[in-house]
């Protein structure tokens, strides 16, 4: 053991051991000064940008600080940086062509944070996914739908493809379809759906909600009904408007036409049969022609 | 069951609000407007029940205390709050909209350039319920839940607020005052140099302090607004007490978002369209 010992000693000189101490020190205050500068920097970001912004650049002013502070440690124990330099820049074009997907996703990361069309806790939609915002990161962004299930989804992709943020303005549109019949008087079909909205505290007396004839459809009149809603209450009226909607039509005996099918033999055949018998439903009548009789 | 009536009227003045005690097992029981509610001592719980009348525009005014525990309606809500205080206080405060209410006049009126008008619009009354000595906040609720509106120049800019049911009306006699509504006169001067069309208005309620008329309505502060040129710039005064018409009159709660001035200049869109 004492021999062992003896022979380190020999071993590593006293300059030796004065440069490994201030390789170290100087490593030491340089990791320091980085991590100070990268909070520094974070915290005025954070104030003028926001939080994903400001998380991306400690992160970048961060592995800037550790690369010198690296590169600075091998330069003061004597080794050539020159030939490292060149040796790394043959590595980063190998690294470049393998890591070309992580590029392009740091480098859309950076874009997309740059334009900002959307913070954390915005409810975006990407594709066929729709949810929540957690998390931007430099590769990615990480949205929990409302099944509760985690999306990630690279930031190349979100550059790319249409991005719809639900979220970004404070009251919402909800467009609901429905058909009535070609019979029905069309101011009076707009006076009780306008009536429903008037008698829903959740939806907005302005915009104004707007009963749109869309087309003249197979059974009726297709329209399309639009109400304004706060953002927040948005999901509250999609679920009961279409209830309220069709209680109220059918409260006003205002058909909703359903398919209708009227089946020839054509000229040259001869007519159907029919024969006319009693049964459950002479006696309890069509519960759907009942509901719309007029 | 042992009943007794604190207030019951429809027509007297007397105020709705106030500090009452519940023993433990009892309740106060009131409806005010359309809202009805039922605050509940029971051991180590307060249990507020409530619920709307069909029709918004129910006016009622009651107060009873009973020396039970009523059984709620189906319809009605339940809340419960425990506490460990033994506390039997229980404080009905009037309190204004939490949100701008924006408010139409019956027609759409011009004021002249240099002219003046004065309008009168209700708006619906909050209850705060508090209990114990230190006041503590139990809930709070609308005598009648105004409809949602957007008030701004597009759908991206403006401010949530509530739509009032009734029209501002220029001559204070055609308003029906209600215990459950509190009155504001709204004054617009127009300095500009054309005549200025005003359809809406979007009062700042939340700004606004509550005053109480000796005839037992219940004022608000009044709101001035003074178009001061062509610009859309729009000055606002809230700091103005009822008009003299209202008589004397004692203030009942302060303004929710306290201002730091009472004079703000505004975009003419944030406060009439």
């Amino acid at each position: 053991m004492g021999e062992w010992w003896v022979s380190i000693g020999e071993f590593v000189d006293n300059a030796s051991a004065m440069l490994a101490l201030k390789v170290c020190l100087m490593a030491l205050a340089g990791l320091l000064l980085t991590w100070g500068a990268a909070a520094a920097v974070g915290r005025v970001f954070e104030r003028k940008t926001g939080a994903a912004q400001a998380k991306v650049i400690r992160r970048v002013v961060g592995y800037a600080g550790v690369i010198v502070v690296v590169l600075s440690a091998l330069h003061q124990v004597g080794i050539d940086l020159s030939v490292l330099l060149g040796a790394a820049g043959i590595l980063t074009v190998a690294i470049g062509f393998a890591s070309q997907t992580s590029a392009s996703n740091v480098i859309s990361g950076l874009f997309l944070l740059g334009e900002q069309p959307f913070v954390v806790g915005d409810v975006i939609q990407v594709g066929s996914t729709t949810g929540e915002l957690v998390s931007i990161d430099l590769l990615s962004v990480k949205i929990r739908t409302f099944d509760n299930l985690l999306v990630r989804v690279p930031n190349e992709l979100l550059l790319k493809s249409p991005l719809t943020n639900l979220t970004r303005y404070p009251i919402r549109r909800l467009d609901i379809q429905f058909g009535v019949s070609y019979h029905e008087d069309f101011e009076r079909v707009r006076r009780v759906v306008t009536e429903v909205v008037h008698d829903h505290p959740l939806c907005l007396d302005e915009p104004a909600a707007l009963l749109l004839p869309q087309d003249f459809g197979e059974f009726g009149l297709k329209l399309q009904f639009s109400v304004w809603v706060a953002r927040e209450n948005f999901l509250e009226v999609r679920k009961t408007m279409h209830v309220k909607l069709l209680d109220a039509l059918r409260r006003e005996k205002i058909e909703i036409p359903y398919p209708h099918r009227t089946l020839s033999p054509g000229e040259a055949a001869r007519p159907f049969p029919i024969r006319i018998v009693s049964g459950p439903e002479e006696e309890h009548g069509d519960p759907g022609r009942r509901i719309f009789e007029r | 069951m042992a009943s007794e009536a604190v207030t019951e009227h429809d027509e007297s003045p007397a105020p709705w609000w106030g500090e009452f005690e519940l023993e433990t097992g009892h309740s106060l029981h009131f409806r005010i407007g359309p809202l009805t509610m039922w605050v509940q001592r029971l051991e180590g719980e307060w249990r507020v029940v409530h619920w709307s009348e069909a029709d918004p525009m129910a006016e009622h005014q009651e107060l009873q205390r009973t020396a039970a525990v009523l059984e709620p309606p189906s319809n009605g809500q339940i809340v419960r709050f425990t506490t460990e205080r033994p506390d039997h206080r229980v404080t009905l405060q009037p309190v204004l909209a939490d949100r701008p209410v924006v408010t139409r006049p019956e027609t759409p009126i011009f004021v002249l350039a240099g002219d003046s008008v004065g309008l009168y619009v209700g708006t619906p009354m909050w209850v705060r319920l508090l209990v114990g000595d230190g006041a503590t906040l139990l809930t709070e609720l609308p005598t009648l839940r105004p409809s949602d509106t957007w008030f701004g120049p597009s759908t991206r800019e403006g401010e949530l607020a509530y739509a009032a049911r009734t029209n501002a009306r220029r001559v204070m006699e055609t308003m029906r005052p209600k215990p459950s509504r509190a009155v504001t006169r709204v004054v617009v001067h127009n300095h500009g140099p054309d005549n200025f069309r005003i359809e809406r208005i979007n009062l700042p309620v939340p700004r606004l302090s509550l005053y109480r008329s000796e005839a037992g309505l219940l004022w608000t502060s009044t709101v001035t607004l003074e178009r001061t040129g062509a610009q859309g710039q729009v000055r606002l005064d809230t700091s103005g007490p009822p008009p003299a018409s209202a008589g004397p009159v004692t203030r009942l709660s302060e303004p929710r978002t306290p201002l730091e001035r009472n004079v703000l200049v505004r975009a003419l869109s944030a406060l009439l369209g």
